[in-house]
Order: C-alpha cells, then structure tokens, then sequence
C-alpha cells in the first residue's frame, strides 16, 4: 500500500509541467525540490543526531558559489561542478563539525550562527574572489541532451530543469533515508537520546557527530550546485542566517527525524508566501506570525502532530 | 593482579572532596559490594572508572593497564560496562535497539560495509540480532521486543540496563543501585541474576547499592566509603558488625542486615 | 594626526560602538539568564527604539533627553506583549523552539518597519549632533561624546534596579529556579514580563543612541543581534557585567581592526573570536568554569 502511494506520488511529480504548464507553478516546484535536499540534510543533523546547525544555508552558499567559481575560473561542465560542491561543503561541514562536537545546546546553536554569518560576511565582502554584493553571474545551465539528432531536453527553462531537479532530489533523499536506517542512523539516534549513554557503551559520538555535520552539508552543496545552474548567478543575500532559519523551520515544522517531515517543510514554507500574495508588501509580516503560531502550536511539526493524534485516538 | 585497580584516587568538585586519596582494587571474578550513607562518593567512583569523570588525582588501572583519562567509550571498548543510579536508556528506541546499539561497538565490520550490505556485515548484524534477543529471552524482557523503552514499567526498565550490560559481554561490570525501585520479588530475581552473571559467565563485578539484602547476599567482599574516604572494607559479615560502619550510618539499624 | 592621536580616536569611535552593543547584550543576557529564552527578535526592538526616537525627535519634535526615555518606555511596553503573546509558552523550552519563535516576530516587525517608515536610511538630527568637541587630539561631536555616559547611565540604573529592588531580587529568584520562586509567591509571569520590559528597553536606549549618530534603516537590527550573541558568549551567557565589559571591548576592538588592518573583514571579527573562544573556553572570557561532561 506504502509503495503504491509512494510510486502514485512520483508519477505525480513528474507529471507536473504537464498538467500545470504554467511556467511559476513549475519554477516553485523546483525550489521546493531543491529545499527538500536542504531540509533533508539539515534533518540528519537535527532530527536524527539532535545537534543544532544554523548554518545549512552557509553550506548552500559554499556549494553554489564553488560551482560559480569552477565555471568562472575553469569552464567546468556541469557534471563536475555538482559533484564537487558536494565535497567541498562536506569538507566545511567536517571544518564546522571540530568545534560543534565539543558543545551543546545553545553554546552550539551560538557556534552554527557564528559560523553562518562568518561565511555571508566573506561571500559579501571578498570583492575580489566572490564578487562581493554584486555576486557572480553568467553561469550556465547544464548542456542540453542531444540524440539522434534532436534535443529531447534544455534545461534553460523551469520546466527543462525540472525533472533534472526532481531526479536529484529523488535520488539524494532516497540516499539519506536509507543512510538513516544503517548503523550509523541507529547511532545517530542513540547520540540524540542520550549522547552520554552512548559514549559509556562504546560509541564514538565524536566521529558520529562529525559524520552528520558532513553528510547534512554534503546535501546542501549538492542543493547549492542545482540553484546556481538554474538561476544562472549566485548573490550572496541568498545564502543568509535567514535562509538557515528558514530550513530549521522546514525542518522543525514538517516534522524532524522522520522522512517525510523535511520535505513536507519545505513544501509547506515555500508554498506558503504564495498563498500569502493577498497581503502584498505584508506577506512576510504574516509568514512571520504564521511561523510564531506554529511553533507554539506545533512544537512537534505536522508530522508530530499527526502521530500524536493517532496515538491518542488508537490507545483510547 | 587485580582487574580493577583504583589507586590514590582523589576528584574534587570546587571546595567538595567527593573522593580523597582512596584505593580499591576488584579482583577478576570478585564481586565487590561498595556501599556507604548518601554524598560518599560510591558512583562518583563508578564515573571515575567509566571515564565519564577525570580524576583531580590518582589512576585508575584496568588489567593492569593505565586508563585513567580515556574517553568513554575507549574503555568501554575494553570490556567496562556500567548501569546509571538514574537509570538512563533510549527512550524513545525499541527495547531491542537499545540492546543492539550495546553490542555496536563490538562489531568488527566498518560503518561503510554495513552501509552497503556486505554479506560479512549482514551475518555480523544477524549475530548480534540474535545475542540480543538471546539476552532479553534471559532477563524475562523477551516479550517486549519492539515496545519503547519509556513505556517500560521501572522494574522492566532496570531489567533492560542489565541486558544492555549482558549483550556487551564485559569483563567489568559495574551496576549503580541496580535495586532502587524494584519489588521484593524482582530483587531476589536481581541477586539471581547477578550471581549468574559472575558464576556462568565469568563477569567481575563492582556493586554499588543501598539495599543491604542484595550487598550481603552477593558480595564477596564489602568496601564502605564515608564522605570519599574508605573507612571499612572485608567480608559482608565483618563490615556489617564493624563499629566506624554503623557510626557513619547513624545507627539506622541499615548495617544490621537481614539475612 | 600623529599615531597616537589615531590611536586614541579609534578607541573613542569604539567606546561609542562598546557601549551600544553592551546594551544591546545586557537585555540579551538579562532575558536569557533569567528566562532561558534567546531572542533572536532583540535587533528588532533596537531598530524600532531608534525609529520611535526618531519620530518623536523629527516629526513631534520632542527633544532628544525626553524622546530616549519615551522611546524606551515603549519598547519596553513591547517587550511586555512580546513576551505575553509570542515568548510565554516557550519558557526553558530547547533553544531551537525559542529561537524559531523569535525569528517569525523578526521577520514579521522588520517587514512592518520596512513598509511604514521605507528602506531609505535616516538619522535623528540633535543640536549636539552639530556641536563638535576637541580633547586631547580626539575630534568629535557633542552627540557621540554623550553616548557612552548615557550608556554608563543606563547600565547604572540597571545595577541599582537589580540590585537595590524587589523586583531585582524576585529577577534573581526566578533566574535561579523559578520553580521554587514561584512557591515562594514569587509571580512568575510579572517576572517574566518585567525582564522583557527591561531588556528590550535598553536595546530601545541603544537604539536612540545610535540612530542619533550614525545611519538607521529598518534591517539595521539583524547584524547587531548576532554581534549581540557573540557578545554575550564571550561575556559568559546570563553573566550581566561581562556582558557590558565583551561589548566595550567588541566596540574598541573593532574599531582598531577597522582603522589599522582593513574596513572590510571588521564585521567577521567579532564571529572568529567567539568560535574561538568557544573552542577553548566555553564559559567565555569572564564566566565560570562550566563542566563540559553533564551526568
């Protein structure tokens, strides 16, 4: 039943530009598919080791501009800069993890905070290696499929780039969820529970820490990799403290530690300022008291909150 | 040569001497009772050997062996396994995960080979899959496989500590209070169980306990602390009747144990 | 302008600077130590504290020793229904909760702010702000001498209140365990109100201090929070006076950077030392010693 609804949604998902071919509906999915890689691995942080990061967005913004900077400085192909923004916000990712491992609770949501803004300030003010506020632009949408004579996709347009969109985010989540349910996942657990019990039975929270820290950034340079290719220029205010705020909020409200929660979050989140348009110049006044109103209401995300539900209407 | 040996150990908190200058050794096979009144500094010992606290002064030594300042989970690595007076476990895992992950640091396949399934992996994890039902088969918690470990009742709670414990195989096990809260009935069983694990399976053990019944019964050799000094140490009988013991128990009556 | 005379211009420019953003950290600290909330919201009632000053200076023309404490007394009026409405169910909840929560309220004031007084960047204009003042090789004006004696002011004030009060004591009280302050009859929730009402009029105070000597816009508040939160670390969490002396000291230091080494990178300063500092000493430079290992 579980398969039948998964593979109903997929065929769903792909289905999309055809039945709603206008070009903003299809330019929101995309942002949501590539969110949904963001929340994804913020979740392995947060939700399944329980360490706080602010700092996805930092590893965003690593993984698009070193894609940026590939293409300005070597010219390289798509197919080589997605996936060395991975590697290279996984490697700041292990740089951040060094100092996180030691702490916790607010000292290290302090830590993430610090380490996120330090990153936006260097985007913003190394003119010469990034281009400061002006950002950089020119970079190019993977090369089009040729075959047999014609080209069967360009990924110039959102519809083109949607389904590479959705091919990525399809694969990366499907990676990390099964990576949730190896042993490290198992471990991951063990370190949110209950970190001290862990050590005293032999476990190496250090290293498992530290492993989050990496794959969670990992995610986001991959994520990073597909907004610079599809929007064609990196700016630094797009990689912000709060772009990490808002991912923590996709990840907190959808429902951490769980599979579906992150992407609900970050359908949710994304959607929602649309639906807000009424309000104008006033939708993000509303976004942010929408944002209030859940957190009191919601602590546990949607998800959460639907198995609460069930638990309470299954045990009576 | 001792398992355990505590030399000169010393840990201090600010101005608070919770241990000063106290030696304890546990010989392989013992089963050591370490009792005291309340602020003695028995579980500050059990934290010391478990890494969990660093000495201000002293060394604990394993086998002879200086592990005094490891991390954590180093030691347990070599065989030292512990119960929390707190009673802690993975809430909000299965009673079966919480035994599983005991048994994760023992594995020999790396993280990346279970990752990928190799058949090594797989029949490792099939092994320690069937240890752990093994060992709640044992405890009596066999039933309660897949229930959260928060919904466990404390008697059942205290019993999963010990099959954790069990399915790590240690060499040193060292149990807090391991009979806070439990009915009469389940203490006999503990004091059962607890003999098993010293009689079959060969585990030494350091026993820090307030319920008398269970000290007398098990130990083979009683150490009391009082305000982190040791003040008395022999067998349960000769402790029991030992003047400076009852002084620091007030005369509760507590020394006075019954058989 | 001889070395020294830089050197000491400098200094004066960041003991302007310290002392803003020691007010900013003292309210930050205050909620935190006593509420366990960080309020992620706090730049917020500094950039509405500057733009009420500014109102009250620019189109009520009230003068500038009458529209900082009105400014602060309404932000302080804010600060009470923040926390009634937005903070109150969040009390000792994980930070992650109450930073969330703050974060919608930021978004949600700055965009208001944004919309009714516009992005251009704006400045309270005083008399003093045109009097120029000379010592000692040090040029400046009335207005920026003034600032960090009125800093000093508030920070007295706050001692004497917290200090010398009922309402300090029961601060203290709940600061401890408010679980037992609140069996001793101890009302929690006027508590919690009163340390709002208190922190977010300081940064109001900041706020008016600033905007009276440099630029205000309605985003100015994002940047001196998180340099808030690093103050903060660095003065030790919930530690009030090493607050005040991390923020002196971010101002002086800052300031130097900017003058001797580069303009650009001074902003990052204050986010490389706390990760340092919290990588050697997490208690922070003026906190007590916090051991690492929780049982």
């Amino acid at each position: 039943m579980k398969r039948a609804l998964e593979g109903g949604t997929i065929v769903a998902l792909v289905a999309v530009p055809w039945l709603f071919p206008d070009a903003y509906v299809v330019h929101v999915m995309v942002v949501v598919f590539i969110f949904s890689i963001l929340a994804t691995g913020l979740d392995l942080v947060m939700g399944y080791c329980g360490q706080f990061s602010f700092g996805q967005a930092a590893f965003y913004g690593i993984g698009a501009y070193t894609s940026a900077l590939l293409v300005r400085d070597l010219g390289a192909p798509f197919w080589v800069t997605l996936p060395a923004s991975t590697l290279v916000a996984a490697a700041f990712g292990a740089l951040l993890g060094i100092p996180a491992v030691r702490l916790a609770g607010h000292f290290l949501a302090v830590t993430t905070i610090a380490f996120q803004v330090i990153v936006t300030l260097v985007l913003t003010q190394w003119h010469g290696f990034t281009g400061g506020t002006a950002g950089i632009t020119g970079i190019p949408s993977p090369p089009p499929i040729h075959a047999l004579g014609r080209t069967w996709v360009s990924f110039d347009s959102p519809q083109g780039y949607y389904h590479l969109s959705l091919v990525v985010a399809l694969v990366v989540v499907t990676l990390a969820r099964r990576l949730t349910t190896t042993r490290l996942g198992q471990e991951w657990l063990a370190v949110r529970e209950d970190e001290l019990l862990a050590k005293t039975l032999g476990i190496n929270t250090t290293k498992v820490k530290l492993l989050a820290f990496t794959l969670g950034a990992a995610l986001a340079g991959t994520a990073g990799s597909l907004i610079a290719h599809y929007l064609r220029n990196v700016h630094p205010s797009e990689f912000t403290i709060w772009t990490s705020a808002e991912i923590v909020a996709m990840v907190i409200l959808g429902g951490r530690g769980t599979f579906l929660g992150p992407i609900l979050g970050a359908l949710v989140l994304t959607t929602l300022p649309e639906y807000l348009r009424f309000a104008k110049d006033y939708k993000l006044v509303l976004f942010g008291l929408t944002l209030i109103v859940m957190t009191a209401f919601l602590p546990q995300g949607v998800l959460g909150g639907l198995r609460r539900l069930r638990d309470r209407t299954g045990a009576a | 040569m001792s398992l355990l040996e505590l030399s000169l150990i010393t840990r201090t908190f600010g101005g608070l001497i919770a241990l000063d200058r106290v030696d304890l050794a546990v010989g392989a096979g013992e089963i050591v009772g370490l009792i005291g009144p309340n602020g003695s500094g028995k579980s500050t010992c059990i934290n010391l050997v478990s890494g969990v606290l660093r000495p201000t002064g002293g060394r604990v030594l394993l086998d002879g062996v200086d592990i005094t300042g490891l991390a954590p989970w180093h030691i347990a690595r070599r065989g030292v396994v512990r119960t929390f007076q707190t009673l802690r476990l993975f809430a909000d895992l299965s009673v079966l995960d919480n035994v599983l992950l005991a048994q994760h640091a023992h594995l020999t396949t790396g993280a990346v080979a279970s990752a990928v399934r190799t058949s090594r992996a797989r029949s490792e994890e099939g092994g320690i899959l069937a240890e752990a039902r093994r060992v709640l088969a044992l405890v009596g918690l066999g039933d309660f496989e897949s229930r959260a470990a928060q919904h466990l009742s404390i008697g059942q709670r205290r019993l999963l500590e010990l099959a954790r414990g069990l399915a790590a195989r240690p060499r040193l096990f060292m149990l807090d209070e391991p009979a806070a809260g439990l009915s009469p009935p389940n203490v006999d069983r503990l004091i059962a169980l607890v003999r098993r694990m010293r009689d079959e399976w060969g585990m030494t053990i350091l026993l820090v306990e307030h319920v008398m019944k269970v000290v007398m019964q098990l130990s083979d050799r009683v150490v009391v602390l009082d305000h982190g000094v040791k003040i008395a140490e022999g067998p349960p009988a000769a402790v029991a009747e030992d003047a400076r013991v009852i002084e620091a128990y007030l005369g509760t009556g507590v020394a006075r144990a019954d058989h | 302008m001889s070395s020294l005379d830089y050197f000491l211009q400098l200094a004066v420019n960041g003991v302007v600077t310290g002392g803003v953003y020691a007010l900013v950290a003292l309210g930050l600290t205050l909620i935190f130590g006593v509420l366990g909330i960080i309020n992620f919201a706090h730049g917020e009632f500094y950039m509405l504290g500057a733009y009420l000053g500014l109102v009250l200076v620019m189109r009520l023309g009230a003068p500038f020793f009458v529209a900082l404490p009105l400014a602060m007394a309404g932000m302080a009026l804010g600060g009470i229904v923040a926390e009634r409405l937005v903070f109150r169910r969040l009390r000792r909840t994980d930070p992650t909760q109450s930073i969330l929560s703050a974060f919608g309220l930021a978004i949600a004031l700055q965009t208001a702010a944004l919309q009714i007084f516009g992005p251009q960047p704006a400045v309270i204009r005083t008399a003093f702000g045109a009097t120029p003042v000379a010592f000692a090789g040090v040029h400046l004006t009335l207005q920026r001498l003034l600032i960090p004696f009125l800093a000093a002011a508030l920070v007295l004030l706050f001692h004497l209140l917290v200090r010398r009060t009922w309402m300090g004591l029961s601060l203290r009280a709940v600061a401890q365990n408010p679980a037992t302050a609140s069996l001793m009859g101890i009302d929690v929730n006027a508590v919690a109100a009163a340390t709002f009402a208190i922190g977010t009029a300081l940064a109001a105070g900041a706020g008016v201090l600033m905007g009276s000597v440099f630029l205000m816009q309605p985003t100015m508040g994002s940047m001196v929070v998180l340099k808030s939160f690093t103050v903060v670390i660095l003065g030790g969490m919930g530690n009030v006076y090493g607050a005040v002396g991390a923020g002196v000291l971010l101002g002086i230091t800052e300031s130097l950077t900017a003058g001797f080494l580069t303009n650009d990178f001074k902003d990052i300063l204050a986010f490389l030392v706390v990760v340092l500092v919290l990588l050697l000493r997490p208690a922070g430079l003026f906190g007590q010693q916090v051991e690492r290992q929780s049982l």
